[in-house]
């Protein structure tokens, strides 16, 4: 099977109707689909006086504990996983 | 015609932050964090409101969907180590959520939030399509506003926060 330089199957599923190249497009550039939103936090210029450090800080602090927890927990399951050998 | 402008003005100030970003690589030239401002320089400075853009921003924001869900690609191609790990990754990618919903919540009543931006921080975390969508059940009208509030910082925070929050953790 070769494989087209993004690292697809060029024969593999969703090959034919431009699967790969779409969805290519789309995950390069998904920083752009947030640009407007993110403009349009202009409408809400008094919520950010009134309330602004506190939603940053919720987001830093609800943003850091996922990602902490959600790898502290996959990192524990895979070495207990490894140490009694049940889990692949 | 003004709708044009702003979908042309958008990718404008997405490739041009784009090549900035790859010029000074860092967190301050990420395209949401250094784009958005330069679109909102040239409305105010071309005088078009946000009722101006807001059709390019619900035109452009239509896409987020297929956008999230091209996002199936990248796990496609890596389902060997995700199925290899599949009780990891599941657990901890539900324990992390909700870890992640009950901090931003909580950190949001501590310092005395409103309950819709706090219903809005909980939703935040599942990303912005199927947050809006989960907007109008959570709550009415004043949640999907803070939603998209939410959605937005979060947007910029993240963008600027991630690539620091990545090389410390890992």
């Amino acid at each position: 099977m070769s494989a087209s330089p993004d690292g697809s199957p060029a024969n593999g599923p969703g090959a034919r109707c431009g699967v790969w190249a779409t969805a290519g497009i789309f995950n390069r550039h998904l920083a752009f689909f947030f640009v407007p939103i993110a403009v349009g936090l202009l409408a809400f210029g008094d919520l950010f006086r009134e309330s602004g450090p506190g939603i940053l800080v919720a987001i830093i602090v609800g943003t850091a504990v996922g990602i902490a927890v959600t790898g502290g927990v996959a990192e524990w399951l895979l070495r207990i996983g490894s140490r009694s050998g049940d889990t692949r | 015609m003004t709708t044009v402008f702003c979908v042309a003005l958008t990718v404008a100030a997405y490739a041009l932050s784009r090549r900035i970003g790859r010029r000074y690589p860092s967190p301050l030239t990420v395209p949401v964090f250094l784009a958005t401002p330069m679109v909102m320089v040239v409305l105010v400075a071309t005088g078009i409101d946000l009722d101006g853009y807001a059709h390019a921003e619900s035109f452009l924001a239509e896409f987020l969907g297929p956008a999230t869900v091209a996002l199936a690609v990248p796990l496609y191609r890596n389902r060997r180590v995700l199925l290899d790990h599949a009780l990891p990754v599941v657990v901890g990618l539900v324990v992390g959520a909700v870890a992640s919903m009950v901090a931003a919540v909580g950190a949001g009543a501590l310092l005395g939030l409103d309950r819709g931006i706090r219903a809005a921080l909980a939703i935040r975390s599942v990303t912005a399509p199927v947050a809006i969508e989960l907007a109008g059940k959570v709550d009415a009208d004043p949640t999907v506003a803070a939603a998209s509030v939410a959605m937005g910082a979060a947007a910029v925070v993240v963008s600027l926060l991630a690539p620091v929050a990545v090389r410390v953790l890992l």
